[in-house]
């Protein structure tokens, strides 16, 4: 079954579908592997990953499709990419559609910020006319060449705006051809049930940012509420890169590594993790000798 | 010497500077051969080369750069990039003015329009306001202050079009104030507009030449006596290289054969020459084992 198809069920299904973040093709598999049936591909990690920088707006199109591309290469479940404003107007959205499509995500998210864009839980953030936005997801929905490709839309609303802006956005943007609300950062479990409540009917996202402006629940009350997805996608970043740090600050004040192998992936089990036994059988298969 | 510093030494010189216009490595590499001594890179030119697009802000930052560092590497002149709006806002050129400068470009020039953005030549450009365009203007200046002092950064202006000859040349004056090198006017209806630019601000001025586009055609002699720096010609090379190509397909497709075209053709000999096919071949003759290229040439000493 196609990928896009795969989540477009996974959508449907009462169950919630928890997609972590990947910031990479590494994080990425793990996810696969831990068991989860989605992942969704931030672009504050990706910043982060491929920049070293903030999630301002830095990071191209191409560099976000790259790292899209990488990454549906690397596993087997459906693959959200965030696509942040579309980079640009609706011509650009065109093509920024066309372009995730082709690496093979099986969605995106684009939201209605001005762009440069920020994190959706960074203050200073402006958002574009409702209009504007309309145009924006009509002309991904034009666009897509797969139907079952899922068009996210976002609003940045309610930080500046209030809830009502951000629920009135969410309904015309349903109405324009969005098939999932992604209504970022709510305040309060009020605010996520209201959410739901007034888009009843619509599947609805919800981002699980530790230490953002939205309160932290766990999988089941956010199913309860009504979500159809969550998303962690700060989460595998900041837990990697906190043990890179306590690793590196071991070295730098012990001299040695040794205290910290408790807390390691193992050589083997890395080895295991990124496939190289699979290597192996293949080498056999088409009778690999030495170096060519 | 590094390529920023002789673009910046053409500048304090005498005399004016010519730039005709690259759309990928292959005509940058035409443009040095031809005797030019700086290369204009040129978005318009990039967005037909990568996308078959037109230049209305479909070509991202990271296409660009890599289009300017393709054709940076390619020749040994100095290339100025175009860096349409820096790709943001001032934020965004801090990235982009370091990236170029990275990439191997001499200079780049950055412009006041909306983003996305449009040819200069096209109708309905918009333009952001002074006071965010000066912003990225002095983003600009800063980097290029910390990364490369010589690096040559260019304030264009589309105002023109939208506020009129007084407001762009306002606009230039700030920009010139922050520090910029030179400045480039985009579009000027006529010769009078021209005039008033050179008249009133004092710092080199760059020309745009498009043949078929809102600008008289002024020729190189007559810019150097209005007192223009620097005058390029973005799409020549593309225009009469997508010429030449739809007249030799006609061709082929009627005659089935472009024999009858062949005096228009560069021949396989000579396109070796200009990718310079004799520079591979003493590669090979300095670092492979002598056995293996008498097995693979004889007694040849060349590739074509």
């Amino acid at each position: 079954m196609e990928n896009t198809k795969k989540l477009r069920n996974l959508l449907k299904d009462k169950k919630i579908l928890i997609a972590p973040g990947a910031y990479d093709v590494l994080s990425a598999k793990i996810i696969e592997k831990t068991g989860f049936e989605a992942v969704y591909m931030t672009g504050y990690g990706t910043s982060a990953s491929v920049l070293g920088q903030p999630d301002v707006g830095l990071l191209t199109m191409n560099e976000m499709v790259k790292r899209a591309n990488d990454i549906v290469n690397a596993v087997n479940v459906p693959v959200i990419a965030d696509a942040d404003t579309g980079y640009g107007n609706p011509l650009n959205v065109r093509r920024t559609v066309i372009e995730y499509e082709k690496a093979g995500v099986a969605g995106i998210q684009l939201e209605d910020q001005v762009f440069p864009k920020k994190c959706g839980h960074m203050l200073g953030r402006k958002i574009i006319p409702i209009e504007h936005m309309v145009q924006k997801i009509k002309a991904a929905v034009d666009v897509r060449r797969d139907n079952d490709f899922v068009i996210i839309a976002r609003t940045d609303a309610r930080t500046n705006y209030g809830l009502e802006e951000a629920l009135l956005r969410g309904k015309i943007y349903r109405e324009a051809g969005a098939d999932l609300l992604f209504i970022e950062s709510p305040e309060s479990i009020d605010e996520m049930k209201m959410i739901n409540e007034t888009l009843k009917g619509v599947p609805t996202l919800a981002n699980m940012l530790e230490g953002g402006r939205t309160p932290n629940l766990t999988t089941e009350e956010l199913e309860k509420l009504g979500f159809a997805i969550a998303i962690y996608c700060t989460g595998p970043l900041y837990v990697a890169a906190k043990a890179v740090k306590e690793y590196l600050r071991e070295l730098k004040t012990k001299k040695t590594t040794v205290g910290k192998y408790s807390d390691m992936i193992s050589f083997k089990e890395f080895n295991e993790l990124i496939g190289l036994s699979e290597y192996g059988s293949l080498e056999e298969k088409y009778k690999v000798k030495g170096i060519i | 010497m590094k390529k920023s510093t002789i673009l910046k030494k053409m500048f304090q010189e005498p005399g004016i500077i010519i730039a005709p216009g690259a759309y990928d490595a292959l005509s940058a590499k035409l443009i040095e051969k031809a005797g030019f001594k700086v290369v204009q890179h040129s978005g318009y030119g990039t967005a037909a080369t990568l996308l078959a697009k037109p230049d209305v802000g479909l070509v991202d930052f990271s296409e660009m750069c890599n289009q300017v560092k393709s054709i940076a590497r390619a020749v040994s002149v100095p290339v100025i990039g175009d860096a349409d709006t820096g790709y943001g806002n001032a934020l965004n050129v801090n990235r982009t003015v370091k990236e170029y400068i990275w990439a191997g470009a001499a200079g780049l020039f950055i412009e006041d329009q909306i983003w996305p953005k449009r040819c200069g030549h096209m109708f309905g450009k918009e333009v952001i306001s002074k006071e965010e365009m000066m912003g990225k203007i002095k983003a600009a200046v800063d980097v290029k202050n910390e990364e490369d002092p010589d690096f040559m950064i260019c304030f264009r202006t589309d105002a023109v079009a939208v506020n009129g000859i007084d407001d762009a040349i306002n606009r230039a004056k700030a920009a010139v104030d922050l520090g910029v090198d030179y400045v480039f006017i985009e579009a000027y209806e006529n010769r009078n507009q021209m005039e008033k630019a050179l008249k009133e601000i004092k710092a080199p001025i760059m020309l745009n030449i498009i043949e078929g586009g809102k600008t008289p055609l002024v020729s190189v002699k007559e810019a150097e006596k209005m007192g223009f720096k620097i005058v390029v010609f973005p799409l020549t090379t593309l225009y009469s290289a997508a010429k030449g190509m739809i007249d030799v397909l006609e061709i082929l497709k009627k005659e089935g054969s472009a024999e009858s075209y062949m005096n228009n053709l560069i021949t396989f000999p000579e396109f070796a020459k200009i990718v310079n096919i004799k520079g591979v071949r003493e590669i090979e003759e300095k670092y492979l084992q002598k056995k293996y290229l008498n097995e693979k040439y004889g007694v040849r000493k060349d590739i074509v």
